[in-house]
């Protein structure tokens, strides 16, 4: 976990450095002088060796400071936990309902292949992991917040003084569906596959033996063992939700990371890239550690 | 006589492969569709004129019909033409990309499950560490570093995509590794080399083309995600992705939906098709391959 944390970090602040244009570039006024742009960088630390820079970034976040954005000024810390919120909120919210929905049409699917519901989930999966979250997220605007006026198109609240849940969650509906699609498709398959693979098992055929309800033994004694791999696959599919992300939020205004993301991208903002990065990245480690806890909830042979 | 009989069993494995394949309903119909597809791709600016770059004047955002069967963009460009030409764009980066991680990916899969030991440890870390960060971010990064062009789309996705074909190869070639013709081919003084790439390589190829289908359409969406954001393949050169993007300004999105929706629906069509291949030809050569 901590090689992937410092060599993660590593390779974006030297790739970052790699830019060709300093990002001085945007501060340098007619009137300095190459004096003046000498300050400006020896300031900024920019005349040093890229690995001294890259240290000196390691010891400054140690003590919680991640610098200032060169585009706004603002420290980095501020502006990503300003977005922070919203994007858990967002990801989240994504990763449950697309877990309920594919695991449960998953086990419809896998009970009983080939039939109607299985090829209506296998078909949905298709789809859903075949379809551009961005194409998706432009067909639901274009439905439901232009033609129907159903739902709003974009951002968290409709204005300032509208700050109240139900508000908050009709601007949610949109982006959450046109990410959870895709997590949806791929779970879907995961535990169809899983499903039929523990349904042929003896002990399966000796609960129904024992007469027990086809429920208790789809969702009880089935589903607990072939929870193992679509664990593995949603805990595979983290870091590709949170790439969905940044997409997603560009197109609906969402006050996230992700879109802070492009920003910054686009105005070569090295600070703030460097502070997501390495948020992103200690998301993604905790994830497959709260992975292998389940694990272990899971499987107790694991505990050992 | 040796090689002969090998031949024979390989054909009689091949036939039956594409008779399976070719039983797989859907996935036959999709390969009809992505055949015709890229015939016309390639083929129809060769026999009808495609304008996809010049603006034609007073004809912004014309509605589809006429002259135009997909009507004309905000700057009076013939969509049908830019799709088409985005066709081109979009499947050689999707193409080329999973090609290039192929060929990273295949070798270093080969070595992890032939040596083990700390080369493969090295190896698989590897493939761990890339695996559990967010592609889109590096990508990101990297073009932001290399600046965006369709050649920089290309090597980073290329670049980028290796890992599923390692972590695929590697379990083929740790079962395949035990077979007897292996051991007899290492009993007769076949090298390392030898055995890994004549024996062991074709023996271990069938979740590569698995996971090349995959490849080519996990790389088309994320070339066509890049390009809508703006920073995959830059304007005038027209991909599915760009032209999506026009669908940001809002009056294109309401007003104007011939613009971005024909280029979304070929790009989804193009991804559910080359899904639907790779799925029959997992069916067809391995059933037990998981992606």
């Amino acid at each position: 976990m901590i090689p992937v944390f410092f060599g993660m970090t590593a390779l974006v602040f030297f790739l970052s450095n790699m830019t060709p244009g300093s990002p001085i570039d945007a501060m340098i006024t007619p009137e300095m002088n190459v004096e003046d742009i000498a300050i400006l960088e020896h300031k900024m630390g920019l005349d040093q060796p890229i690995y001294i820079q890259y240290f000196k970034w390691l010891g400054r976040l140690f003590q919680g400071d991640l610098g200032n954005s060169y585009r706004t000024g603002q420290p980095v810390i501020r502006a990503i936990a300003e977005r922070v919120g919203p994007t858990l909120i967002l990801t989240l919210t994504v990763l449950v309902l697309a877990i309920l929905v594919g695991v449960f049409l998953g086990v419809v699917a896998a009970c009983k292949p080939y039939s109607f519901w299985d090829t209506l989930a296998s078909g949905l999966s298709f789809l859903g992991s075949s379809m551009p979250g961005f194409f998706v997220a432009l067909i639901l605007i274009y439905v439901f917040a232009v033609k129907l006026g159903w739902l709003p198109t974009g951002g968290m609240y409709t204005n300032a003084n509208t700050h109240s849940f139900g508000d908050f969650s009709k601007h949610l509906i949109l982006p959450v569906v046109s990410m959870a699609l895709a997590s949806a498709g791929n779970y879907i398959r995961q535990t169809r596959s899983a499903m039929l693979e523990v349904m042929g098992e003896e002990y399966v055929k000796m609960a129904r033996a024992k007469g027990m309800r086809e429920q208790v033994v789809l969702y009880v004694h089935a589903l607990r063992n072939a929870m193992l791999p679509i664990v593995t696959c949603i805990g595979m599919s983290v870091p590709g939700l949170v790439g969905g992300a940044v997409i997603i939020e560009q197109i609906f205004g969402w006050p996230g990371m992700g879109s802070l993301m492009v920003l910054s991208v686009t105005y070569r903002d090295y600070p703030v890239i460097m502070g997501i990065t390495m948020y992103i990245t200690i998301a993604v480690l905790l994830t497959n550690l709260a992975m292998d806890f389940v694990y272990a909830v899971l499987d107790p042979r694991i505990r050992n | 006589m040796k090689t002969e009989k090998n031949n024979k069993t390989r054909n009689v494995f091949i036939k039956d492969a594409v008779g399976r394949f070719v039983r797989h309903k859907v996935a036959m119909v999709s390969l009809c569709i992505l055949v015709f597809e890229i015939l016309v791709i390639v083929f129809l600016p060769l026999i009808i004129k495609l304008d996809p770059y010049s603006s034609y004047p007073g004809q912004f955002g014309v509605a589809p019909g006429g002259q135009f069967i997909f009507g004309t963009d905000d700057v009076g460009r013939d969509v049908f033409a830019r799709i088409i030409y985005g066709g081109r764009v979009s499947l050689s980066v999707g193409f080329i990309s999973a090609i290039i991680s192929a060929c990273i990916g295949v070798p270093l899969g080969l070595l992890a499950g032939f040596y083990r030991g700390v080369i493969r440890g090295i190896i698989m870390r590897l493939v761990d560490i890339f695996m559990s960060f967010p592609a889109l971010v590096i990508q990101l990064v990297l073009v932001m570093v290399l600046g965006a062009s369709e050649r920089t789309l290309t090597l980073v996705l290329g670049l980028l995509g290796w890992t599923s074909y390692t972590r695929l190869v590697y379990s083929k070639v740790l079962s395949v590794k035990e077979e007897i013709y292996v051991e007899a081919a290492k009993s007769t003084g076949a090298t390392d080399f030898t055995q890994m790439v004549k024996y062991i390589l074709p023996n271990s190829l069938a979740p590569v083309f698995v996971t090349f289908s995959f490849a080519v359409a996990g790389n088309i969406l994320a070339e066509s995600g890049l390009s809508f954001l703006g920073l995959g393949v830059q304007l005038p050169t027209p991909t599915w992705g760009n032209m999506i993007r026009d669908a940001q300004t809002v009056s294109t999105l309401m007003y104007r939906p011939w613009m971005w929706i024909p280029a979304g629906v070929v790009l989804v069509i193009t991804v559910v098709c080359i899904n639907f291949v790779g799925d029959g030809l997992r069916a067809a050569l391995d059933p037990k391959i998981k992606i």
